[in-house]
Formats: structure tokens, C-alpha cells, sequence
């Protein structure tokens, strides 16, 4: 079920509508209930996945947290064989065969591994990294183990994050299932609203360029530099607008039911450094990675040459996450090669920009550090996009010369010129909001007269209809 | 900041704090809720009202709408009456379904006059719905209003649709509902496509008023129409090196080429054209040369999955190829064009009739 469906409004409605008469445990297994027909609703068999994954790291967190030291070590390796096991098993078993083979065919072995025919359950990686998260903070005693197993229950398949994050912790977000939540007005509306804009983005910026990316992006040789720049930025726009979406949506239909998820972007497209873009862009996952990856990477001294090294491996583990290709991994080893360099020319960019005298204007080099960052960003999102290593090189070497740009073949990807010019100017207007979002204090005063802020919701409403793509496929995180 | 508002904001706090552990005294809570239902209540509202003021408006100005859902809509509504064939023509009743390049390619005058030239009577009529392919249940109506055709020619496979419902999904086709609750889903883009045409054809009021006749000129050619809002070349015609990145020459166009195997549709069709005696041919529809390869002369694979479910016959390739010059933009053929189509259609047609006899 996405979120961008018929489906789940009806389903929304009814559940949310349920939520509000009921009161205590029948409110939870309510949840529940509704969480695990959610997932059903794209595949029921693989429900048994989220049972297991469930009972697995209960009992293992219930046994860590009574064990001795060496028990202790034994029970947390259970928990991460199954769950790391699970995502070898569904997601990287065709590509550790597939990347094995070359190499002992190189050995002089003939022997091919056979590829297995699976379908990756959805949103695999981002539950299981949750039920992880749970085991190791219970064995280092950052959390208690949670003994009511429903409660716990929902902690792995609550629906709003279920299927593509945020990747909660277990201090955060299993608390918040020991009481009713309490339905505050306030932040009803302000999870409508997060919800509305998040379907804006999806189903009015995203899904409306995505035609054109898709159709540019399966067969890069076919066109001009011209056409593969748009299509670069417009995915750029596209994956920012897809995630960012369903992020807001996620975290304004649980805050409608009175939960808090993570907040898992804070405007990437702004920042100054790559560094900076990671603490902006899916911020449950990369603090994850910070804190499960990089830190125990890091040990207990701290030297340079070792800190770059954990920087470009779990960047590199970040992008394997997203997907079984070397493809995702090289992504991130790009982004943690483009940090490692920040990091250590930051000396020499100060002292130049002091020698150049660009210090006097702080706003001319914030805007080319956003547009410089930009651009290595979008360099990057070309080799997470492409597919193989020489589509992604193609593409790469053929921006430039622009040449010729056929607008005539904007309508083919169901992107005439009137379509064009709107998503032009919403997403302008995307951008604008954003910046006020990460700037509250100078939101124009009119946001707080009602009758302006309820004209803006009702506008936002009327665009999704009017402008809308309904009935497109998933949002582009499932698969991860 | 002045008093007043450090008071608000103070009284605000303690609001949330009382409401946070629960101490908000009952009136207030209470009050709380009441609030949220008449949110909700006045959200809904809101959205009554405003949707009740974009269907008024796009009631009131039908016109403004791009032609050729101006003629899916006179057509649908003939079809849905059953005056598709007139009572008093004697001659073999003929419906071509398609989507748009059928509606700009197939000329019923054109069909008609070659088949009187041959001396048959046909009564042909053009039923390419842009955008749409529901043709089943348009000649299911057709048939059961007592207009079921003679000859049926047939460019689509059928939908996948299933019947029954399936609690894991509802709605099944999102674009399909929305466009069902919300029948003013495409009113700005089409008053702004509107306007921007009307700049060439003589100022609103006057393009209205043509729109307005456009229903009409399709039902007096049975259902042929030439979108003229889509051309941007001179007389209609593409030039003849036209070619768009996305061409696809070396490429068969295989994206219609595999029906569904198993669908409600499918058993509904063949019902049909069993019951009421219809003679079905599955014919080319056609594509812009170099957009992409030249198809084989017989898809096999097609023709085995079409004629192993129903009993109609694939004549010709999947498509036929012709250049730029015979089409009025990217996708569609402009009247010389589709005088060719419909003669190459046509020809197919009399030779299997010819066989037949």
C-alpha cells in the first residue's frame, strides 16, 4: 500500500477513526493489526518475515538484558546473524555470487554460481537495521529490553515507518507504545499538514519528472548533453522530493496519531559541504551508521589517516545498503572521497578565501558552496541512478557540449509544456517553503493570520488534485 | 514583545505542559476534542466547498477542455444511446477501437467509399477514445443497445482488470478514481492550454465557440478527428528528418504486444463478439518511421495468444511505419496520413473478407 493511494486514505481514515474510540492495549493491537494488513497489502506471505524478525529479537533482547557477559555476546550474535543473515539471504546472495564468479573465473575456476530468483521484501533494510539497533543498544545498556512483546511488536512494524523509515531507535520510539499517546489539536493539524506536503512533493514535483528520467536514464546513448542535464537535475529533484515525501508523510500521519518519528531531513539541498549534506539527508540512517558503523570503526584512538578510512567505509556500507550493485557502493565512496578531501583541504579553502578577500561577502560564497556542493551531489546521483558503471560514465562525459534540446520530447514522458512550466514553478516554490522551514524565524508575519494559512492548505490540497500524478509506482525507497 | 502576547505565549506553555501530563481540567479537555471535530468538520467543509466550486466551473465552461476529450465525451454519449448506425442504412455495420492514433488515423468517409468502390455496402465508425482503452465495456453497451457491429477491428489488447474485490486492493486504479471524484482534476492546464491556442485562433470567444462545434464535426465523420491543438508544423506536417532523442529506430515497439492472459475483460469480449455474431480482426495501428524498427510482416507470438482466446483474426504486423511527413506531431497522423491508414486498413480487411468468400 503506498502512501500516495486511495488505498491508504480509506485505510488511514478507517484506522485513525478506530484509534480515537479505543483506549490502552485494544488501541495498540488496533496498530498493530493495521501495520501488519499494511505490509499484507504488498505481499502476504512475506508478513512471516516481520513475525520472525520480531520474535528473534525479542527473545534475544530479553536474554541480553538477564545474561552474563559471555551469554550476553552470544544472544547479540544471534540477533545480527538473523537479521543480517535475512538481508544477505533477500537482498546481496545474487551479488555476492554475481561479483564472486568473475573472480574465479579468474582463478581458473569454470565453475558460474547460479543466480537465485528472489523478490526483496519490502523495506527489508529499514527494519531490519531498526530490530538491530534495538539488540545492540539493549547489550551495550543504552536501552532496557522491552517485555511486552506487543509493544515491541510495534516498535518493528509500526506502518507509518515500516516500509522506508525513519529508522527509529529503541529510546525513542518504544517509550512513546508504554502510554496512550495523547491526540493534541496542535499536532493534528501540524501532521495533516506535514503529510500534505509530503504528498505534494511525491505526487506533484517527484512522480511528474519521473517519466522523463526513466525514459532518459534506460537509454543514455540516445540523447544529447542537453537532455541528460535536465535529466540529472530533474533526478536529483526527483529523489529528493520522492524520499523527503514520504518522510513527511510518515512522520505526519504518526504525529497524527500523537507519535514522533525522526525528523529525517533538514533541507540537504542547502548545505555548504558534503559533510554537512550527510547531516541533513536521512538522518536515521546515516546516524545510524555513525553510531553502529563508524564509531566502533573509529575504536578508542583517534587519528586522521584512521577517521578517513572509517569515513569512506561506511559511506561505502551506506551505499551497498541502498542496493545490492557496485554501483550504490561506488556512490558512496564517492561522497566519502568528497569528505575526506573537504576535510583536508578546509585549511587551504579558508587561507585562499582570506587571499582572495571573499570574506567581505559571506553570501556570494554561501551560494557557490551550495552550488558547489550541489553539483558534486548531482555528480554522484548519476552513478546511483544509472544502473551500470558505463551508463554512468556515459552519461558523465556527454553533459557537455549541451547541443540541442527537443522540448517536443518533454510530452512523451507525459511532461507537456503547461505540465513543464508548473512543475518549474513549484518547485521554486518547494524550495522557497523549505528555506522557511529551516529559517522559522523569518517566516512572513501573514503565516500567522489563519485565513492565509488555511488559503495555503487548500491550495497545497487543490495542487495535489489538479497537479497530481495519482496511480504512479512506488516511492523510489521500497526497493531499498 | 509586547505584554499581551508574553502572556499568550505563557498561557500557551502551561496549556501544553497541562495537557502533556494529562492535568487539563475536563471542561478543557473537552474542549479539546470538540476543537478537533470541528476541524475536522470545517477541514471537510472546506474541501466541499471547493470542490463544489471547481465542478460548477468546469460544468459551465465544457468547452475549455482539450478537443479530443471534448469528442471522447460525444462519443461516449452516443455510444451509451445507441446511436452509433443509423436504423435505416442497409449496409454491414463496421467499429474501429483504438486510443488517439486510431481517433486521427482512420477515416470511416474514406473506408465507406472504398468499399462501395468494391461494391459492399459498409457503415464504418471511428471509436479511437484518446487516453482511454475501455472498449470492451463500449461495445458490450453498444451490442446490448442493439448496435453491436458487423465487423469489428480492434488495435488494443484488452485491460487486466479482475473482478471481484480484494481487500489488499480497493481501488485498483488510482488515475481511473481520481479522475471519477474529482471530474475537474485537468480544469487549470486546460484553460491555460485554451488560452494559449486560442492566441491563434482568433481570441477566446471565438475558440469557444469552435469547440463547441467540434463535437459535432466528429459525429458528422463518425468519430474521425484531427487534433489540431497538437501540430506546430506547417501544414500539419512533421518534416521529413524529424527525429527525437527518444527515437528508437533499431527498437520493435513491444509495449502493447503482450495482452494480459487472464482478465474479467477478456471473457466479457469474447462473450460479446460470440453472442452477436461479430467478425473481429485485430489490425495495425501505426508509428512514426525511425521512432522505431519496422515490425515483422505477422507478430507470431501475438497472433498465437490473440486467436488462442478469441475468435478474432490478426491481419497484418503490429504496426506500420510511415514517415514524418504524413504525421501532424510526434504521435499522430494528419489527414493524408490518415487517408493512407485507413486505406492500408482497408486493404487488409477486403483481402480476409475476399478469403472468406
Amino acid at each position: 500500500m503506498r502512501f500516495n493511494s486511495f488505498q491508504f486514505a480509506f485505510f488511514f481514515i478507517a484506522c485513525w477513526t478506530l484509534f480515537l474510540c479505543l483506549r490502552g492495549t485494544p488501541r495498540k493491537i488496533l496498530l498493530l493489526v493495521a501495520s501488519y494488513f499494511f505490509y499484507m497489502c504488498w505481499s502476504v506471505k512475506y508478513i512471516v518475515l516481520i513475525w520472525g524478525i520480531t520474535l528473534i529479537d525479542y527473545v534475544a533482547g530479553l536474554q541480553i538484558e538477564k545474561s552474563e557477559t559471555g551469554r550476553r555476546r552470544m544472544y547479540l550474535g544471534l540477533s545480527l546473524a538473523c537479521n543480517i543473515g535475512l538481508l544477505v539471504a533477500f537482498k546481496y546472495v545474487n551479488f555476492f555470487g554475481a561479483s564472486i564468479t568473475p573472480l574465479m573465473r579468474f582463478a581458473g575456476l569454470q565453475q558460474d554460481i547460479p543466480l537465485m530468483h528472489i523478490i526483496l521484501p519490502l523495506g527489508l533494510s529499514f527494519h531490519t537495521f531498526q530490530a538491530m539497533s534495538y539488540t545492540i543498544d539493549v547489550y551495550r545498556r543504552r536501552a532496557p529490553a522491552e517485555h511486552n512483546l506487543l509493544n515491541y511488536a510495534l516498535y518493528v512494524a509500526f506502518f507509518p515507518q515500516l516500509v522506508a523509515g525513519p529508522i527509529e531507535r529503541p529510546n525513542e520510539l518504544l517509550p512513546q507504545f508504554h502510554s496512550d499517546p495523547k491526540i493534541r489539536l496542535d499536532l493534528v493539524r501540524s501532521g495533516f499538514a506535514q503529510t500534505l506536503w509530503g504528498l505534494f512533493k511525491k505526487m506533484v514535483i517527484a512522480d511528474s519528472v519521473a517519466e522523463f528520467v526513466s525514459m532518459v536514464y534506460q537509454n543514455p546513448r540516445g540523447y544529447g548533453g542537453a537532455s541528460l542535464l535536465i535529466a540529472t537535475v530533474l533526478f536529483a529533484l526527483q529523489i529528493y522530493c520522492d524520499f523527503s515525501g514520504y518522510s513527511d508523510i510518515a512522520l505526519g500521519i504518526a504525529r497524527v496519531m500523537g507519535y514522533e518519528l525522526r525528523m529525517n531531513f533538514r533541507q540537504p539541498y542547502f548545505s555548504r559541504s558534503i559533510a554537512e549534506f550527510w547531516s541533513r539527508w536521512h538522518i536515521s540512517l546515516t546516524t545510524w551508521l555513525r553510531d553502529y558503523v563508524y564509531l566502533p570503526l573509529m575504536g578508542e584512538r583517534v587519528s586522521i589517516p584512521r577517521h578517513y578510512m572509517s569515513v569512506i567505509v561506511t559511506l561505502g556500507l551506506c551505499g551497498l545498503w541502498h542496493g545490492a550493485s557496485w554501483m550504490f557502493a561506488l556512490t558512496g565512496v564517492l561522497h566519502g572521497t568528497y569528505i575526506v578531501i573537504g576535510d583536508a583541504t578546509r585549511m587551504l579553502r579558508r587561507k585562499l578565501r582570506s587571499a582572495l578577500g571573499l570574506e567581505k561577502f559571506p553570501t556570494v560564497v554561501a551560494v557557490w558552496q551550495v552550488f558547489f556542493t550541489m553539483s558534486l551531489v548531482m555528480l554522484a546521483w548519476i552513478f546511483f541512478r544509472a544502473g551500470t558503471f558505463d551508463s554512468g560514465w556515459y552519461i558523465l562525459t556527454h553533459l557537455f557540449p549541451l547541443g540541442h534540446f527537443n522540448s517536443l520530447q518533454f510530452p512523451i514522458a507525459s511532461l507537456d509544456r503547461v505540465n513543464a512550466v508548473f512543475v518549474g514553478i513549484f518547485t521554486v516554490m518547494m524550495f522557497g517553503v523549505e528555506w522557511y522551514m529551516a529559517h522559522p524565524e523569518r517566516i512572513p508575519r501573514a503565516w500567522s493570520i489563519n485565513v492565509f494559512r488555511y488559503a495555503c492548505y487548500y491550495a497545497c490540497v487543490y495542487a495535489v488534485i489538479f497537479f497530481g500524478v495519482f496511480g504512479h509506482a512506488d516511492f523510489i525507497y521500497f526497493q531499498f | 514583545m509586547g505584554t499581551w502576547r508574553r502572556a499568550l505565549l505563557h498561557r500557551a506553555r502551561v496549556a501544553d505542559y497541562a495537557a502533556r501530563v494529562g492535568f487539563l481540567p475536563q471542561s478543557e479537555r473537552l474542549s479539546e476534542r470538540v476543537q478537533l471535530v470541528r476541524l475536522v468538520v470545517c477541514a471537510i467543509g472546506g474541501f466541499a466547498a471547493l470542490w463544489l466550486f471547481f465542478y460548477t466551473l468546469s460544468a459551465a465552461f465544457p468547452y475549455l477542455a482539450p478537443g479530443s476529450q471534448i469528442v471522447y465525451r460525444a462519443k461516449l454519449n452516443i455510444e451509451q444511446r445507441g446511436e452509433v448506425f443509423p436504423l435505416n442504412v442497409h449496409a454491414q455495420r463496421l467499429v474501429i477501437f483504438g486510443d488517439s492514433r486510431v481517433l486521427t488515423g482512420f477515416i470511416p468517409d474514406e473506408f465507406d467509399r472504398l468499399s462501395a468502390s468494391d461494391s459492399s455496402a459498409v457503415y464504418s465508425f471511428n471509436s479511437g477514445f484518446p487516453g482511454h482503452n475501455d472498449f470492451v465495456h463500449q461495445l458490450k453497451v453498444m451490442a446490448e443497445r442493439g448496435q453491436a457491429p458487423d465487423i469489428l477491428l480492434l488495435t488494443l489488447p484488452w485491460n487486466d482488470a479482475k473482478k471481484g474485490i480484494n481487500p489488499f486492493n480497493i481501488v485498483g486504479d488510482d488515475h481511473e478514481f481520481a479522475t471519477k471524484i474529482f471530474p475537474f482534476r485537468f480544469l487549470i492546464r486546460d484553460v491555460i492550454r485554451f488560452l494559449l491556442a486560442s492566441r491563434e485562433r482568433g481570441g477566446p470567444v471565438q475558440f469557444y465557440a469552435a469547440s463547441h462545434r467540434t463535437a459535432n464535426e466528429m459525429l458528422e465523420n463518425r468519430g474521425y478527428y484531427f487534433i489540431a491543438e497538437h501540430s506546430r508544423f506547417a501544414n500539419d506536417r512533421l518534416p521529413e528528418d524529424f527525429l527525437l532523442d527518444a527515437d528508437r529506430p533499431g527498437v520493435i515497439e513491444s509495449s502493447r504486444a503482450r495482452p494480459p492472459l487472464e482478465s474479467t475483460e477478456l471473457g466479457q469480449l469474447r462473450d460479446t463478439i460470440t453472442r452477436y455474431h461479430i467478425a473481429c480482426y485485430y489490425v495495425p495501428y501505426y508509428e512514426r518511421r525511425k521512432a522505431y524498427a519496422q515490425p515483422p510482416a505477422k507478430d507470431e507470438e501475438f497472433a498465437r495468444v490473440i486467436e488462442g482466446r478469441l475468435p478474432c483474426k490478426v491481419l497484418g504486423p503490429r504496426y506500420f511505419s510511415y514517415p514524418p511527413g504524413m504525421f501532424s506531431d510526434v504521435f499522430h497522423l494528419n489527414r493524408d496520413g490518415a487517408k493512407i491508414y485507413t486505406q492500408a486498413i482497408y486493404q487488409l480487411v477486403a483481402e480476409e473478407q475476399a478469403g472468406k468468400h
